[in-house]
């Protein structure tokens, strides 16, 4: 278990000294397999592919690759779409992960079997001036020294308004997912992120994407990364309008387009005394000192996170289907092929991959004695194609023509083919 | 397997497949060897080499034609689709003839599935067939698969020259409807008597397409009928990069553009396409919300259809450059 393979994915806008920085405490501490997977999201600026083949050399294994689209969690997605490990890390480039941070990932998904996000800990680098001693108090980076396991069928009963006050779990800069989970959730919202009118949400969003449909996250708090905080007041302010603006944007998101939308109403009454109250879990670690300016800012953050995000929505083409599905991320993955009813030949069970990653669906021309007859969709689960299945989703008009092909054919008919798929499941299992 | 019954066992003519290619010796073997697979026996399978720029090409033709005395190489040093499928046609020694692309690999029974559309009527001049996707990993292909209609139909069709119940209002002009040219057969004759492809027209003219639409077309109105064949089936590998994708999408535009202007600017058909023109807008605007659709729904980045559209705008003004041209080289396009 402890070489399985860990895919990191670090997104940069352009910084090689962060990505090489990053990279390099990666590797420094890689223990078993890992691939390191760089995407640059502002190629056309970019110096990094040059910087990390001079730091590491052309054969490095350092894989870089480059997802033009602004925004960060297209560029995660990006590293996704190509990673090869079942683990899939994805640190921010301006972190420096310690010793132990690969090795405790691997670790908590060892030792949680059920879990498919792992969160860990985010320490500042330093915490030398007053902003950063600031951001630490309002982002609460640092969720303890405990590991915490949440599921949505066991609330925390410290935490209110759960599962919605992701920020409690995990922040985007240190988190770890098995591969196949996320892809299956669609990945990160590319509407959600740096990058976007959102400026950020991602993070939080995936972790409410993660429970709500049931899965385990787990909060590891041996798996350290170390963030720079901004080291003046000027960024500080950046930092608290944009963490504001995600959360909006995440509301909003969660408010319009989600399928727990009546559950995230029935919060709000709560949710503004999370945000305000002076005793909330939120603001009981700030000192007396700590400027109401920051919180202004989060509030103006907040109003305008969710205007953008509304409005890059309100941007895109009516879709009534994307609608109903607040996760259109990731594009299928569909595999195309063909099956002559006349000799239905599917091994059972065969499971439909490529490069390690099931197909999310598969397509198949059927024919009858080399006539096409129609074409069916179906999905797979974990890639697996079945003939059982495959007949079982022809639809009315292609299994009318097809059992007429059938027939004209003197072949065995398709509630003999389906009868037979049938049993030798049964054989099988 | 038994011959199924919609194959005729008995010898038929000689079918003479050209593929016209260009710089892509990888893409045109596999090509070549799902050529030699075909069922059908009686067949020449001519290679046009197009222009392309070092001999990988002729190194992979001249050597599978060593063990294989169907293959044939031919090199043609002007660049243009049209111009290549032209010396083809006069290669060629079949009776009937086949195209497909260097990008596609061809079902063993394909060459079966264009006899069988030839013989639904003695005076099918064209057929056509099922381009099917040959993957679907991408958003790219996914898009491509559902934005044409000949990747997916099932149903076989046929076409007279004059509009029957169930044909478009815009027949024989919705040309999109009859197939495309990457799996397309003409009789010898029907595509003798048309005078083969437009040179004006196709990829690597400034049109860069239109052709295969042009010559859809040009058969109808001389009186032959076309039938649209899904038997006569190739797998097609579409562009898998976006990038790669939206500038043929743009090419497409530009192609059907040009086509349409060539035959609305010829006094033979102008008042025919002309009385067409507001039921082809409303047609355009119809499919604009379909790739739209198409588009979101394989969640390609946003562009794609758009693209498409700027070639419809480009399309006119690079037909009649060619034109242009062409009267100053006292080159004889092919009447509408």
């Amino acid at each position: 278990m402890s070489d399985q393979l860990v895919s990191v994915v670090v997104p940069t806008c352009a910084d090689a000294t962060a990505a090489v920085r990053c990279v390099t405490t990666i590797r420094e501490h890689a223990s078993g397999t890992v691939e390191v997977i760089v995407v640059e999201n502002r190629p056309e600026k970019s110096c990094v592919s040059a910087a990390l083949t001079e730091a590491f050399g052309p054969d490095s294994g350092v894989r870089y690759i480059e997802e033009p689209t602004p925004g960060l969690s297209r560029a995660r997605n990006a590293g996704l779409a190509v990673a090869s490990g079942s683990i899939v890390a994805f640190p921010d480039d301006d972190v420096v992960v310690d010793e132990y941070w690969l090795e405790s990932l691997r670790d908590a998904f060892a030792t949680y079997p059920d879990a498919v996000c792992v969160t860990g800990r985010i320490e500042p680098l330093e915490l030398g001036t007053r902003a950063q001693s600031f951001l630490e108090q309002f982002a609460t980076y640092d969720k303890g020294d405990v590991t915490r396991v949440y599921r949505l069928d066991a609330p925390p009963e410290d935490i209110p308004l759960f599962p919605y006050t992701a920020g409690h779990f995990g922040s985007g800069a240190n988190m770890a997912f098995r591969r196949d989970a996320l892809v299956k959730l669609r990945g990160f919202d590319p509407l959600l992120g740096a990058g976007t009118r959102a400026r950020g949400g991602e993070d939080l969003d995936i972790c409410i994407r993660v429970l709500l449909s049931g899965d385990t996250l787990v909060y590891e708090p041996r798996a350290v990364v170390r963030h720079p905080h901004p080291d003046t007041m000027r960024l500080l302010h950046q930092q608290a309008f944009n963490y504001g603006a995600g959360l909006g944007a995440l509301v909003a998101k969660h408010l319009t387009i989600g399928p727990n939308r009546t559950g995230m109403i029935r919060r709000i009454p709560a949710g503004l005394g999370y945000l305000f109250g002076r005793g909330s879990r939120k603001n009981s670690s700030k000192q007396p000192d700590f400027p109401r300016r920051l919180e202004l800012l989060e509030v103006l953050g907040l109003v305008a996170g969710a205007i953008g995000y509304l409005r890059t929505l309100a941007g895109r083409e009516p879709d009534p289907e994307r609608r109903a599905d607040p996760t259109p991320l990731l594009p299928r993955r569909v595999w195309s092929g063909e099956l002559d009813l006349a000799s239905p030949v599917i091994a059972s069970g065969r499971r439909l991959t490529h490069a390690g990653v099931p197909f999310d669906e598969a397509r198949l021309l059927i024919r009858v004695l080399g006539e096409p007859v129609g074409f069916v969709q179906t999905p797979l689960l974990s890639g697996e194609l079945t003939l059982q299945q495959v007949l079982a989703d022809l639809d009315s008009e292609l299994a009318h023509a097809a059992d007429h092909q059938l027939a004209s054919n003197n072949l065995p008919s398709l509630a003999v083919l389906i009868a037979g798929a049938q049993s030798n499941l049964e054989e099988a299992a | 397997m038994t011959t199924p019954t919609w194959i005729d066992a008995s010898d038929g003519p000689l079918v003479t497949v050209i593929v016209c290619t260009r710089n892509r010796a990888d893409g045109l073997l596999r090509c070549l060897q799902s050529l030699q697979a075909l069922r059908y026996s009686n067949l020449e399978l001519l290679m046009v080499d197009n222009a392309s720029a070092d001999d990988a090409t002729m190194t992979v033709v001249l050597e599978a034609a060593r063990g294989d005395n169907r293959i044939r190489y031919v090199r043609e040093d002007r660049p243009g689709l049209s111009v290549a499928r032209n010396r083809g046609l006069r290669e060629a020694a079949g009776d009937v003839i086949a195209f497909t692309d260097d990008d596609v690999r061809v079902d063993p029974l394909w060459v079966d599935g264009i006899l069988r559309g030839f013989r639904r009527r003695t005076d099918v001049g064209c057929v056509t067939g099922l381009v099917a996707s040959a993957s679907l990993e991408h958003s790219a292909e996914q898009y491509f698969d559902a934005r044409v209609w000949w990747s997916s139909s099932c149903e076989q069709r046929l076409f007279e020259p004059t509009r029957r119940r169930g044909d478009s209002r815009l027949h024989p002009y919705a040309a999109g409807k009859f197939g495309t040219g990457a799996n397309v057969a003409f009789r010898r004759e029907a595509i003798e008597a048309i005078g083969g492809f437009d040179e004006s027209l196709g990829a690597g003219s400034p049109t860069s397409g239109g052709e295969d639409l042009d010559a859809f077309v040009r058969v109808l109105r001389s009186g032959r009928a076309l039938t649209y064949e899904p038997a006569a089936l190739v797998w097609h590998d579409h562009r898998v990069d976006e990038a790669d994708l939206q500038r043929q999408m743009y090419a497409y535009g530009k192609g059907l553009s040009a086509y349409l202007c060539k035959f609305l600017f010829s006094q033979a058909s102008g008042p025919e396409v002309a009385g067409r023109l507001v039921v082809g807008a409303v047609h355009m605007g119809r499919l604009a919300r379909r790739s739209q659709a198409a588009a979101d729904n394989a969640r390609v980045a946003p562009g794609l259809v758009s693209a498409e559209f700027r070639g419809l705008a480009a399309g006119p003004w690079a037909y009649l450059r060619t034109r242009a041209r062409q009267d100053r080289a006292h080159v004889r396009a092919v009447a509408p």
